[in-house]
């Protein structure tokens, strides 16, 4: 059992990885968790120094966080035990050597309940811990709290199991289904944008004193502490380690050994009844069942394999897609406070919208620059540009594939980024919605200047990226001025916005109808290697 | 049903070579080329070639180093535009019809291109699907190739960065063949293969040829062409110099290298 444990560590831990691959990785995860923590102590500090005067509101706070750790905790147990128990690879190995179902079933419980314990202890623990400190409670607090991770395994875990099959069907049905998978992940988006953008309000709020003083009145106290009661599992918890009632012990326990008990249920049907179905799928594993799909479907899934593989496309490009709502908006919200301070307010005020222009400003700025990292449309075929030629594809389909992809990423976290904007109230309507459209407007004509880059490479030489960079630069910069030329002569808002757009329009129109009207030429003249 | 599900498939039947098109043929040759001129800056590459390639020939391009004969091909193959002349690939102009002069031909260039984050089964069914192959003949015809060329089946799980030179030239060499063309064209094919493979498709070229299907093959060996190509025809200066039926020719081996060194001013 030891050895299977082992093995399961060996796999977290990235086995087949580099030493350098395995140092970085694990570089960047101190780097996260400390930042997490960091952030999350400070926090939590922060409101119980500012309203812990007022009764049980430090125990409701603290009960809050717990909350919210416990979901996440719950969230990556369910995700671990759906790595750990449904990997075909790890069954069909296991199934031809000499351990019993039961060793199996035990080793990863052991592997499960160790990471729970270990990842409890780095997030829960700081909480208790800062906790007791501005309490000032005895140091054998400090000693019982560190069972807290141990306590929470049975319920937090038990939940886990309890939805992990179902999960693993849904993730299943998901990998099936293109555009199901697709919506899912729109929904996810929003709904993470969503949340981020609360989250992000709370921060402001907390990190000026005044923001804090509106955000906990007297109400929103009162009903944290009404929240108490009904927070399991942490409201047992919390009379257990913080309140040292033993009466809450038993039925504590009683009640997350039967949650355990029914989500181990749960999840051994579930392992017995995956693994019967891989043992027999192994004899068929290396069968392919080919079913012929369309010319677009074809190109789509190999342009994402490209794509996959493609470590610009990974780091500097999706990387950065995703992150982008986050930059962006704490770009924007320092900008508007540099506007309304000082001497820069007096200058703000000759030129109305001035804040408006500026967050659409560093809206086109923050899309197009990102999607540098995706416009090798070309490049990344390589030799295979000869395939591209010789297949009976028309080339304008072809070339509309490679562009669109990146594109519609790009659009996805352009428009994730302008609802945080709106959604935190750093933008208006108007301001959101002219951010998104002459961010759209000039990421498609900053992926048609690329294209046509990419479709002049010649010789063998690198592809020269100098209009592409000027316009991304270029055309933002054009729009500001313009806007804020017209608004300084009392031009309305609306007008100038649309004043702003006209202009990049005018000065991208003839590039843009050069590289429509020339494109089957430049890619006839594109070079293939031999 | 899976593929492999399909158990009918008889790895040494060579049906997979016969023609489905031999009815529907637009043009009396396979590939027409007609006073092609084609230049790179002042570079004059090709100068009015001529070339006419009939059904269900095995035809032998050649020609020394940087002639014009992969230009010649691009050209054909619609990868390359061309100053002057016409080209037509099964009756299909390749500059007007090009969509439909492509799904003639099998192409296979000196250097494999396939694309190598993909499986080696990834890539066949990318090109299965870009030609519409049916999930019948698609099973058929790729085993089938596969165990010619000696092709593990297997292999074809791995990632295709991780095969070698030749293992690549072979599965670009199944995939031209997997939707059954009309015409294969090769460029240079033998480049990278063991003498195994060389000789395996020496046998599958003459074979497409026997089933009434057009090889037009370029290579620098003069042993392999003067071996099992029905005619050759050798380009220098920009044209077609000297058009041979080999059939006719008793000491082919020996005749047909003679003749290229006389073309280009040398004696063997």
């Amino acid at each position: 059992m030891l050895n299977l444990l082992l093995k399961d560590f060996k796999l977290m831990l990235g086995s087949k990885q580099s030493l350098s691959q395995r140092i970085i990785s694990a570089i960047f995860s101190v780097l996260f968790f400390v930042i997490f923590v960091v952030v999350e102590v400070f926090l939590f500090k922060t409101i119980l120094q500012t309203i812990g005067n007022i009764n049980g509101a430090s125990d409701a706070f603290l009960t809050v966080f717990l909350c919210v750790t416990t979901v996440i905790i719950t969230v990556s147990d369910l995700f671990n035990a759906k790595r750990l128990f449904f990997d075909g690879k790890d069954i069909e190995q296991l199934s031809n050597r000499p351990v019993t179902n039961g060793q199996i079933i035990m080793s990863k419980l052991l592997y499960l309940f160790l990471i729970h314990v270990a990842t409890s202890l780095m997030f829960e623990y700081p909480l208790l811990f800062a906790y007791g400190q501005i309490i000032g409670r005895a140091p054998i607090y400090f000693f019982t709290s560190l069972f807290y991770p141990v306590a929470t395994f049975f319920v937090e875990m038990g939940i886990a199991l309890l939805l992990v099959y179902p999960v693993w069907l849904f993730t299943k049905v998901l990998k099936k289904h293109f555009l199901i998978e697709m919506a899912v992940a729109l929904v996810v988006i929003l709904g993470l944008s969503l949340a981020y953008s609360y989250v992000l309000d709370i921060f402001i709020k907390l990190v000026s004193k005044n923001g804090l003083i509106q955000l906990f009145t007297t109400e929103s106290i009162a009903k944290l502490i009404a929240f108490e009661k009904y927070a399991f599992p942490v409201n047992f918890l919390s009379d257990i380690f913080i309140h040292t009632k033993s009466g809450a012990f038993f039925p504590y326990m009683l009640i997350s050994l039967g949650i355990f008990g029914m989500g181990l249920t749960v999840a051994v049907f579930a392992y017995n009844y995956i693994r019967n179905l891989a043992l027999a799928a192994v004899n068929i594993r290396k069968k392919h069942a080919y079913k012929p799909v369309s010319v677009t479907k074809a190109l789509i899934k190999k342009e994402f394999s490209l794509i996959a593989k493609n470590s610009d496309y990974i780091f500097s490009f999706t990387g950065l897609l995703i992150v982008q709502p986050l930059l962006l908006t704490f770009v924007v919200k320092s900008m508007n406070a540099a506007l309304s301070a000082g001497t820069i307010q007096y200058f703000a005020a000759l030129v109305p919208g001035l804040k408006d222009y500026v967050i659409i400003l560093f809206v086109m700025l923050f899309t197009v620059v990102i999607n540098q990292g995706a416009n090798s449309y070309v490049t990344m075929e390589e030799r295979t540009v000869k395939n591209m030629k010789t297949i009976p594809v028309p080339f304008s389909k072809q070339l509309l594939i490679k562009v669109a992809i990146p594109f519609t990423m790009s659009f996805v976290s352009l428009l994730a980024s302008v609802s945080v904007l709106l959604l935190t109230k750093t933008a208006s309507l108007q301001t959101a919605a002219f951010s998104l459209l002459s961010a759209t407007v000039l990421l498609f004509i900053f992926d048609v200047v690329s294209l046509w880059e990419e479709l002049s490479i010649r010789h063998g030489k690198p592809r020269s990226s100098f209009f592409s960079s000027l316009i991304s630069y270029l055309l933002p910069i054009t729009f500001t001025v313009c806007a804020v030329i017209l608004s300084y002569m009392k031009v309305s808002t609306v007008v100038t916005l649309f004043g702003g757009l006209g202009v990049i329009i005018l000065l991208s129109a003839f590039p843009v109808w050069f590289v429509f009207k020339n494109s089957g030429k430049l890619f006839l003249s594109l070079e293939a290697i031999n | 049903m899976t593929n492999d599900n399909i158990k009918d498939v008889n790895v040494n039947d060579s049906s997979v070579f016969e023609s489905v098109k031999t009815a529907d043929r637009e043009s009396d040759f396979a590939i027409e080329i007609t006073d092609l001129f084609k230049s790179y800056g002042s570079k004059k590459v090709l100068q009015g070639l001529n070339l006419q390639v009939k059904h269900g020939e095995l035809f032998g391009f050649i020609g020394k180093n940087g002639i014009g004969k992969s230009t010649t091909i691009d050209c054909l193959i619609g990868s390359k535009k061309f100053d002057n002349g016409s080209i037509l690939v099964d009756g299909y102009d390749i500059v007007t019809e090009p969509l439909q002069a492509k799904n003639t031909f099998g192409y296979v260039a000196s250097e494999p291109s396939c694309y190598d984050v993909m499986t080696g089964y990834d890539f066949l069914e990318f090109i299965a699907s870009i030609y519409n192959v049916s999930e019948g003949d698609f099973v058929k015809n790729y085993r089938y190739l596969c165990r010619r060329l000696k092709l593990n089946l297997e292999e074809l799980d791995n990632r295709i960065s991780n095969y070698s030179h030749g293992m690549k030239q072979k599965l670009c060499l199944v995939a031209s063949l997997l939707y059954n063309p009309d015409i294969w064209i090769l460029d240079e094919p033998t480049v990278g293969l063991d003498i195994m493979a060389v000789e395996e498709l020496k046998k599958m070229m003459r074979e497409y040829a026997n089933h009434g299907k057009t090889v037009f093959v370029t290579s620098h060996n003069i042993d392999l062409v003067s071996r099992i190509c029905d005619r050759v025809a050798i380009i220098n200066e920009g044209k077609v110099v000297a058009l041979y039926d080999l059939n006719k020719e008793p000491n082919r081996r020996i005749q047909l290298p003679r003749i290229f060194m006389h073309i280009y001013g040398e004696e063997l």
